[in-house]
C-alpha cells in the first residue's frame, strides 16, 4: 500500500464571481384600459374616498386617467347606505367613519356594468410599545436603528397585519414597500414586528403604524407583495393580487383599523 | 374501468402465451454460457459490454452487474467481448456443456482506440430494441468545460437533445417538455428527491463516484417506472478489487477525495468518496459584507462495498449522504439533504436464471430558519421511503431474454412541522405524516426476432394507496372545507392503479441503420410542488389523494439512427408526441409551505409535448463530440386557469441547440469547447399597471405569454496532463465559462424607476459572465 503522499493545495485563485443588473428594452404587448377600484372603509379617516382610474401600458408613464360618472354606494349590515359624491373627477367620498364589526357592501356602477364588493372591518389590535435597538451588522446597512412595535395578538381570532414605519415628514410618500403578517403561528402570543426595510438615526421621529387587516385585505397585499419580490427567485406564475371585487375588474375594497405611536430616536 | 381489465387480461395473456412459447422452444442441443465481464484494472463490473458470437451474427449484453447469458446450439465458436473504451477479447471457445466464463477487459490508450473502431458494441445504438436512451459515464464527459471546473453529470446531460436545462447553472432538467419532478432519479436504485447542491448550481452527484449513467427519455423498459419524464439510472462505483488506489481534486468550489481498496482482492471491495465546499468564498449576494456571519456549503460522501460470498452470490451495500448549509447570521437558516442506502443481492439460480432483491432507504429533508419577532422559527419538512425489489432476468436464449419482478415502496412525508420549544412567540405546528404504499409488478420481453427485426415489450402494472393515519377533507368551490374524515393507522384512504404497457419496434435495415417505433404510458403517482421560478430546496412533495390523481402520459416516439464511417459517426432523428394527463398548477396566490389545506390550491388539466431530436455525435479520433438540436413545443391547459386556453409551459423552448467539441491536441494537452443555444423560456411579464393605495401595481393578463431572451453561451476549457509517474497521474483542467460575456438574464423585474416614480422598467439580472477556473486533480 503506498504512503499518503502529501500535496501542497493551491488556493491562490479566487472566483470573480460577475452578477450585474441592468435595464433592457423589452417588447410587452399593449393591453386594453381596465377600470380599477382603489378605496378602504378606515377607522383614522371619518371620510371613505373610492378612486376609480384606468389601467395604462405598462412602460408608459405613470398618469392614471380617472374614471367620472359612476353611481357609488357603500351599505353597512345595520341597514345604513351612503351614496359617494364625485367630489373631484374619478374620486368618490362620503363620511364613512369605519365601525370594528361591521360589515361593508361596495356597489359601482359605471360605463353599463356593476360591481360589488364585501368586508368586515376587523376588530383593533394596539401597538404595545416601541422599542429601538442597533442595526445588526449582517442588513445592507448599519450605522443606524431599527424600530421594533411590540404587540399582543388576540388570542382565538385570526389577526391580519401590516406593518408600516416612517419619518413623521414622509408619511404622505408613496409607499414602496409592503409588509404584512398573519398570526397564523403565533395566535395569542407577545410578538414583535421588526421593520427591517430602513434604518433610523438619533433625532429622527419616526412613526410606528399598525394596521389591522380585513382577511380579503390582507389576501390582497399579501398576493402585490410578492409582485414586489425581485432578483434570483420571482413567482413562476405573477398573477393579478387576489381581489374580493367581483366582475372584470382591478383593485380592491378593504377595510382596517389603525393604532400609531411615535418614538424620537435616541443614542 | 371495466375496458380496462378486459385490455388488461388480454394482454397478460400474451404475454403468458409468449412465455410458453418461448420455454418450449428450448431444445436439448443448446448450451449456455455465462459470466461476469469486469475491468482488468480495477475488477469492476463493466455495465452493458457486448458479447457477441461471430459465427452465430448474434449476441448479448451485461446487465447492470456485469453478467451475461447467451444460450446457443452446441459448437465451436470465436466469441467477442467488447467495451467501449476498451481493448476487446476474443476467445475461440468449443461449447459441449453450460459454461462458465469470467472475462476481464483491459483501457484502452486513446492510439489503440482508433484501430479497434469495428467493434459491435459500437453499433449497439443500432441493433438495440431501445430508444430515446442516452448513456454516458464521467470518463467520456471529464474534458467538457463546466463552471467552476466542478464535473457534473446532469448539467452534461443538459446538452443532450430532448433535454433542456432549467434555470442558467443550475442542475434542474426537463425532459421532452416533462416538469422537473417528472425525472425519476436513482442512485443505485434510491431515488433522490432534490438533486441539487447550492440553490440549483450544483448537483449532489460527485463524479468521482459514479461509474455509469442512463437516462430513459419516457420510453423506459417495465422495469423502470414512478414518473412520467424521463428515469435517470446512476450506478456507483464498485471500488478497485484488485489494488488499493486513491484519487481527489482540488478545485475552486469544492475539493474531492476517493480511496478504493480490495477487502479481499478479487474477492470484495470498497470505495469511499467525498466532497466539501468552500463555497463560503461563493459570492451569490453582492450585497452581502458580512461574510463572516454566513456558512454557505454543502458535501457529500458516498461509499459502497461489494462482496462475493460465492460464484453465485454476491452483495453490494452503497451508500449517499449529503448536505447543504446556508446560514446568515441569526435571520437565516437553511440545511437540506439526501441520506440513502441500499443493500443488494445478487443470486444466479442456474446460469440463465439472474435474481437481484433490493432493500433500499431514501430519505430527504430540509430545515428552514428565519427570524420573526426576534425568534428564529424552524420550519421542518420531508419525504422518506422503504423500498423492497425483486429483479429476475431470464436468458432463455439468444433471441429472448426476460425481465419481470416487483418492488413496492413505503412512503411517509412529512408536509411541514414548526418545532417551537423553548419559544413563547410561535406555537409549535404539526401537519401530521401522511403515508402511502406504492408498487408495481412488471414483466418485459426482448426477443430478437431475425436479423432485422427486434422488439422490446412490456407491462407494468402499477398500484398506489394512500393509508392512515390521516384526516382527509373535501372541499367547495371556494376552497372552503366541507367535509372531513378521519382514517385510522392502516385504513385505506383511496387506491390507485394503472396499467403501462411499453413496446419499442426496430427495424434493423443493416449494420449501419435501423428505425425504430415506440409507445409507452406511465403514471406518476407523488408530486412535487413548487410555486417559484428556481427549484427549491423548500419545495413540497405529496401523495396522490382523494383530491389530487396521479399523473398520467402516453408518449409515442419514432426515429431513425443511421452509423457512418464504421462507426466513427452516430447519428440519430427522433420525433416525439406525448400527452400528459392531471397535470398539477397552482391557483393564483397559492401558499404551499406549510398549508394544511394545499390541496385546494390546486388546480388540474392536462399537458402535450411534440418535437424534433437530431443528434450527431463523431466517437473516435483526435476531435470528439457532438451536435444536438431540438425542435419541440410544450403546452398546458387548465379549466381554471384562462378557461382552459392551451398555454405554453415554462420551459417550452421552440430551439434549443448544443455543440460539443474535444480535441486531443498531443499527449499532454486536450482542448474542448462547447456552445449552447436556446430560445428563452415562456414567462408571464405584465403588459400593464394601474395605481392602489399609492402603489404601482402591474396588470397581468396571459399566462406565460411572453418570452424570455434567448440564451446563449460558449464555454473553453483545457485539460493539461503531465507524464505518469510511476503510478502517480495528475492533470490541470482549465475552463472558462460564457467566454464571451453574454449577460443571459437570469432573472428580469419590472420596477419603478428610482429616480423618477411614474416611469416604469425592466432590469435584467445576470449571472456568471466568464467565470474562469482551474482545477487540479491526481490519481494513484
Amino acid at each position: 500500500m503506498n504512503t499518503i503522499k502529501t500535496f501542497t493545495l493551491l488556493l491562490g485563485i479566487v472566483a470573480l464571481f460577475t452578477s450585474c443588473r441592468d435595464i433592457i428594452d423589452i417588447e410587452l404587448d399593449s393591453v386594453e384600459p381596465k377600470l380599477v377600484i382603489d378605496g378602504a372603509v378606515t377607522d383614522i379617516n371619518d371620510t371613505l374616498v373610492i378612486q376609480l382610474t384606468k389601467s395604462v401600458d405598462y412602460f408608459e408613464p405613470g398618469i392614471y386617467p380617472p374614471v367620472p360618472g359612476a353611481v357609488i354606494a357603500v351599505s353597512d349590515n345595520l341597514g345604513n347606505t351612503h351614496q359617494l359624491n364625485e367630489t373631484s373627477s374619478g374620486v368618490y367620498t362620503d363620511y364613512l367613519p369605519g365601525t370594528e364589526g361591521n360589515k361593508y357592501t361596495l356597489s359601482v356602477e359605471v360605463e353599463g356594468e356593476k360591481y360589488t364588493a364585501e368586508v368586515e372591518m376587523p376588530y383593533k389590535v394596539l401597538i404595545d410599545s416601541i422599542s429601538v435597538e442597533p442595526t445588526p451588522d449582517y442588513l445592507e446597512f448599519s450605522g443606524g436603528y431599527l424600530v421594533n412595535c411590540h404587540l399582543h395578538d388576540p388570542f382565538g381570532v385570526e389577526n391580519f397585519y401590516r406593518l408600516k414605519v416612517s419619518l413623521v415628514n414622509d408619511l404622505e410618500e408613496p409607499d414602496d414597500v409592503l409588509v404584512v403578517y398573519d398570526d397564523a403561528y403565533v395566535n395569542g402570543n407577545q410578538i414583535t414586528l421588526r421593520w427591517d426595510e430602513e434604518q433610523f438615526f438619533p433625532q429622527d421621529t419616526v412613526v410606528v403604524e399598525l394596521q389591522t387587516l380585513a382577511e380579503s385585505t390582507y389576501e390582497y397585499y399579501r398576493t402585490l407583495s410578492a409582485l414586489f419580490e425581485s432578483g434570483m427567485i420571482g413567482s413562476a406564475n405573477p398573477a393579478n393580487p387576489i381581489t374580493n371585487l367581483s366582475g372584470d375588474v382591478l383593485g380592491y375594497f378593504g377595510a382596517y383599523t389603525v393604532s400609531r405611536d411615535t418614538i424620537i430616536i435616541s443614542e | 374501468m371495466k375496458n380496462n381489465s378486459k385490455t388488461r387480461n388480454k394482454i397478460a395473456l400474451t404475454l403468458l402465451m409468449v412465455f410458453v412459447t418461448v420455454s418450449s422452444v428450448l431444445a436439448d442441443e443448446t448450451v449456455t454460457i455465462s459470466g461476469y465481464v469486469r475491468s482488468a484494472e480495477t475488477g469492476e463490473g463493466l455495465i452493458g459490454s457486448t458479447i457477441y458470437v461471430e459465427e452465430l451474427k448474434t449476441g448479448t449484453a451485461t446487465n447492470a452487474y456485469g453478467f451475461y447469458s447467451l444460450t446457443i446450439p452446441k459448437g465451436n465458436y470465436t466469441i467477442r467481448y467488447s467495451y467501449i473504451g476498451y481493448r476487446h477479447n476474443q476467445l475461440p471457445l468449443s461449447l459441449t456443456r453450460n459454461n462458465s466464463k469470467d472475462v476481464e477487459l483491459l483501457p484502452s490508450s486513446a492510439e489503440v482506440e482508433e484501430i479497434i473502431v469495428r467493434n459491435e458494441a459500437e453499433d449497439k445504438n443500432i441493433r438495440t430494441a431501445e430508444m430515446g436512451v442516452i448513456k454516458l459515464s464521467p470518463r467520456e464527459t471529464r474534458m467538457i468545460p463546466v463552471i467552476l471546473g466542478e464535473q457534473d453529470i446532469l448539467k452534461t446531460i443538459q446538452l443532450l437533445p430532448g433535454v433542456s436545462s432549467g434555470t442558467e447553472g443550475t442542475t434542474g432538467f426537463y425532459v421532452r417538455g416533462g416538469g422537473v419532478d417528472q425525472n425519476l432519479i436513482i442512485l443505485d436504485e434510491a431515488p433522490i428527491y432534490s438533486a441539487s447542491h447550492l440553490m440549483g448550481f450544483f448537483s449532489v452527484f460527485n463524479s468521482d463516484a459514479i461509474k455509469d449513467m442512463k437516462l430513459y427519455k419516457g420510453n423506459a423498459p417495465a422495469v423502470y417506472g414512478g414518473r412520467l419524464s424521463s428515469i435517470l439510472d446512476i450506478q456507483m462505483n464498485e471500488g478497485n478489487a484488485k489494488k488499493f488506489s486513491a484519487s481527489g481534486g482540488l478545485g475552486l468550489l469544492a475539493s474531492r477525495l476517493t480511496i478504493e481498496s480490495p477487502i479481499v482482492k478479487d474477492k470484495g471491495s470498497f470505495i469511499i468518496s467525498g466532497r466539501r465546499s468552500y463555497a463560503d468564498m461563493f459570492l451569490i449576494f453582492p450585497n452581502d459584507k458580512s461574510q463572516k456571519e454566513t456558512d454557505l456549503y454543502f458535501y457529500d460522501l458516498n461509499a459502497k462495498a461489494n462482496y462475493k460470498i460465492n460464484d453465485n452470490n454476491r452483495i453490494y451495500l452503497s451508500g449517499y449522504w449529503g448536505r447543504d448549509v446556508f446560514n446568515i447570521d441569526d435571520l437565516f437558516a437553511l440545511k437540506w439533504g439526501n441520506k440513502t442506502a441500499t443493500f443488494r443481492w445478487n443470486h444466479i439460480f442456474n446460469n440463465q436464471l439472474f435474481l437481484n432483491s433490493s432493500l433500499i432507504y431514501s430519505n430527504y429533508d430540509y430545515g428552514f430558519g428565519y427570524n420573526f419577532s426576534d425568534n428564529m422559527i424552524y420550519i421542518n419538512s420531508g419525504i422518506r421511503d422503504i423500498n423492497w425489489k425483486e429483479d429476475l432476468q431470464y436468458y432463455i436464449n439468444a433471441k429472448h431474454t426476460l425481465k419481470f419482478g416487483f418492488n413496492t415502496i413505503y412512503h411517509t412525508y412529512s408536509p411541514g412541522e414548526i418545532n417551537a420549544e423553548n419559544n413563547d412567540v410561535f406555537n409549535s405546528v404539526f401537519m401530521g405524516e401522511k403515508q402511502s404504499f406504492e408498487g408495481a409488478v412488471y414483466l418485459s420481453h426482448n426477443w430478437n426476432i431475425s436479423d432485422h427485426f427486434s422488439v422490446n415489450y412490456g407491462l407494468r402494472y402499477s398500484g398506489f394507496m394512500a393509508v392512515g393515519p390521516d384526516t382527509v377533507y373535501t372541499y367547495n368551490e371556494q376552497d372552503e372545507r366541507v367535509d372531513s374524515e378521519v382514517f385510522a393507522n392502516g385504513d385505506v384512504i383511496q387506491k390507485y392503479k394503472e396499467i403501462e404497457p411499453r413496446i419499442t419496434f426496430n427495424v434493423i435495415f443493416n449494420r449501419n441503420s435501423s428505425l425504430k417505433l415506440s409507445y409507452a404510458r406511465n403514471a406518476q403517482y407523488i408530486h412535487l410542488l413548487s410555486n417559484s421560478s428556481a427549484s427549491l430546496p423548500t419545495d413540497v412533495w405529496i401523495p396522490s389523494s382523494r383530491n389530487v390523481k396521479p399523473q398520467v402520459a402516453d408518449q409515442i416516439a419514432a426515429g431513425y439512427f443511421r452509423n457512418f464511417k464504421n462507426n466513427m459517426f452516430e447519428t440519430s432523428v427522433e420525433v416525439y408526441h406525448k400527452d400528459l394527463y392531471n397535470q398539477i398548477d397552482y391557483q393564483n396566490g397559492a401558499e404551499i409551505l406549510l398549508n394544511q389545506d394545499v390541496e385546494s390550491q390546486l388546480v388540474f388539466g392536462k399537458g402535450r409535448a411534440y418535437g424534433l431530436e437530431l443528434y450527431v455525435k463523431k466517437r473516435t479520433g483526435k476531435l470528439t463530440g457532438w451536435f444536438g438540436y431540438t425542435l419541440s413545443r410544450t403546452e398546458r391547459s387548465m379549466d381554471e386557469i384562462e378557461n382552459g386556453r392551451w398555454f405554453p409551459a415554462r420551459q417550452d423552448r421552440t430551439h434549443d441547440i448544443s455543440v460539443v467539441g474535444m480535441y486531443q491536441l498531443n499527449q499532454k494537452w486536450n482542448l474542448s469547447a462547447n456552445w449552447v443555444f436556446n430560445t428563452g423560456n415562456a414567462v408571464t411579464f405584465p403588459n400593464g399597471k394601474y395605481s392602489v393605495n399609492k402603489f404601482t401595481v402591474p396588470v397581468y393578463t396571459s399566462r406565460n405569454a411572453s418570452r424570455m431572451p434567448d440564451y446563449h453561451r460558449l464555454d473553453l476549457g483545457a485539460t493539461y496532463m503531465p507524464k505518469k509517474k510511476k503510478r502517480f497521474e495528475s492533470s490541470w483542467s482549465f475552463s472558462l465559462y460564457n467566454a464571451y460575456g453574454r449577460k443571459n438574464a437570469f432573472s428580469i423585474t419590472f420596477q419603478e424607476n428610482e429616480n423618477n416614480p411614474t416611469q416604469t422598467e425592466a432590469e435584467r439580472l445576470a449571472l456568471f459572465q466568464m467565470i474562469p477556473s482551474v482545477t487540479y486533480n491526481f490519481k494513484f
